[in-house]
């Protein structure tokens, strides 16, 4: 049974659990032994990669499969410039989401003339373009790719709490960031466009702009969030930055979750790291495995686990009045 | 001088003309009725003036300006915008987000959120009722509502009637008398001539992408309306 009216909770309680989640990540340092925090940064990384792509698919309409572009152009924005340039990296991370929004703007006329499948894979080969140019330059470290050196001289202590703080407020800035984007004029003018553009044309939308800005802020997010992930992890090749791979865990994420919805890819990050856990080491079954989950989601449940939890409950986390797509262009 | 004139407009997907040199008046205040059998070109007529049909020739003028090749959403700023056929609501929105959907347009006026509950007090119960999940009528009073919302001086209705039961399609029109009232000119499209002479002060009827026949409907006889409906000969 499917209930047409979902009950949310006060935007002010969701501004308490900001404000307490945020203390909360504040304080993890202090109490979370290094390697558990480690942890903690890749998960908030992935975690913000498949809000990112979630953001793009279930809020704005637009079906990428080149997200794991930006993740890479991000991560080598960061190596690349602090390295040569001897910045401090944390100062370019914020810079990273706004050259990676720039690489986005630049592509948008270009791919926006492509629809739906073709949209999708075009990103896809600019990723692999991006990729293979890296490959080949040698100032870009070809295939063996570029350490991070700036932080060679700074405390290690200092590094990873402060890449720490830096995926935490990301994390926190896809919750309650696309939380309060999509209740604003700009999220109603999003869901518009997405849920049928020609109508939102007819009532004043300038839907191409709409959907650039989408567009450009998903392509950012991101970007920072792969920035911000490879300096975790002090190295960066192309091969392990563009890859598709990164693509089918936001997948995997974002379907087991729910699209559309900000409650999803909590629920979906979660089973995907335990999954992990539990089944990393049987090697390719746990690929299979995670195929299979994805399929089984799919066909029983097509909104996720999220979209059933929420239409069985009539109830949502996060009530951006705005639920997710169905199918986002409606036919005559 | 009038509202609306579209002159000698022709509209064609591909190889297919659709509209082939058709003009048509709208006075400020006025509501006019377009009528024709299916495939006739009055959809594709209304779709392009409010652009969202590219390939065209001819002009569309609103209040003396050139607006034949703005964008929609210009169009809309201006002060023309449609109820589509079908409807075409946000379908995962709830009704009033669909309706605030419309202050985009950002053209101040009478029509609020309140004034739209009070021409459709249903939509006031059902405001927070996701807009896929309502009934046909009361997804075309959203799509009406949705519409006003941008204060429009132009309202183009396409076959609002269309898929209805018959109470409701009275219900609709009816309140159209608050909606003229409001200052608000209208162009409706319909399959239901009886209905679309007894709403309006003037009558087109279009027959494979032409007007056939035009005129107040009090001046014109059903053997006329009937062969300009159908492309046949009249029979005196």
């Amino acid at each position: 049974m499917t209930r047409a009216s979902i009950s949310s909770p006060k935007p002010a309680l969701v501004a308490a659990a900001a404000a307490l989640s945020t203390i909360c990540l504040a304080l993890a340092p202090f109490v979370v032994r290094e390697g558990d925090l480690r942890l903690m940064i890749e998960i908030f990384a992935v975690f913000t990669f498949a809000q990112s792509w979630n953001f793009l698919a279930g809020y704005v309409g637009l079906m990428s499969f080149g997200q794991q572009l930006f993740i890479g152009l991000g991560a080598y924005f960061v190596f690349l410039i602090s390295g040569k340039a001897g910045i401090n990296p944390f100062l370019l991370l914020p810079l990273s989401f706004v050259f990676c929004a720039a690489f986005a703007a630049v592509c948008a006329p270009f791919v926006f003339r492509l629809r739906d499948a073709y949209f999708a894979i075009s990103i896809w080969v600019i990723a692999e373009v991006v990729r293979m140019f890296i490959s080949q330059k040698d100032w870009l470290g070809s295939v063996s790719g570029l350490p991070l050196v700036a932080t060679r001289g700074m405390d290690r202590t200092v590094v990873a709490n402060t890449t720490f703080y830096f995926v935490a407020a990301l994390a926190l800035i896809s919750v309650f960031g696309l939380y309060a984007l999509s209740r604003s004029r700009m999220g109603l003018a999003l869901a518009a466009v997405r849920d049928n553009e020609g109508s939102a044309a007819a009532v004043g939308i300038n839907v191409w702009w709409t959907r650039f800005f989408g567009f450009v802020l998903g392509s950012g997010l991101a970007g920072i969030a792969g920035a911000t992930y490879y300096m975790s992890v002090f190295h960066v090749e192309p091969g392990g930055a563009f890859d598709p791979n990164w693509m089918v865990i936001m997948l995997f994420i974002v379907i087991i979750g729910g699209v559309g919805t900000i409650e999803g890819p909590i629920i979906g990050t979660t089973i995907y790291f335990l999954f992990r856990a539990w089944f990393a080491g049987t090697g390719n079954l746990y690929l299979m495995l995670l195929g299979a989950a994805a399929v089984v989601t799919m066909l029983v449940a097509p909104k996720g686990i999220w979209g059933v939890l929420r239409s069985r409950l009539g109830f949502e986390l996060f009530g951006t009045r705005r639920l997710g797509p169905t199918n986002h262009r409606s036919s005559p | 001088m009038s509202l609306l004139s579209v002159e000698n407009l022709e509209v064609s997907y591909g190889d297919f003309q659709a509209v082939r040199g058709a003009s048509l008046e709208l006075e400020a205040g006025q509501t006019i009725a377009i009528i024709g059998a299916n495939g006739a070109g009055k959809s594709t007529l209304l779709n392009a003036i409010v652009g969202l049909n590219s390939q065209k020739r001819g002009t569309v003028r609103f209040d003396g300006q050139d607006i034949t090749h703005l964008r929609t959403d210009r169009i809309a700023r201006a002060g023309i915008t449609m109820v589509p056929e079908g409807r075409r609501l946000f379908g995962t929105l709830t009704v009033e987000d669909n309706l605030m959907v419309g202050l985009a347009a950002e053209r101040p006026g009478p029509w609020t959120i309140e004034a739209i509950y009070q021409l459709f007090p249903r939509l006031g119960e059902l405001r927070s009722m996701v807009a896929g999940s309502l009934s046909g009528g009361q997804q075309q009073m959203v799509s009406i509502g949705r519409a006003l919302m941008t204060n429009p001086r132009v309202l183009l209705c396409d076959e609002i009637s269309l898929g209805l039961a018959p109470k409701v399609i009275g219900d609709i029109y009816r309140c159209f008398d608050a909606i003229t009232a409001s200052g608000v000119s209208v162009v409706l499209i319909e399959q239901n001539v009886v209905q679309a002479c007894a709403a309006s002060g003037y009558v087109y009827c279009m027959l494979e992408g032409r007007i056939s026949l035009e005129g107040r409907p009090q001046d014109l006889t059903r053997a006329e309306i009937t062969a300009a409906y159908f492309g046949t000969e009249v029979r005196t």
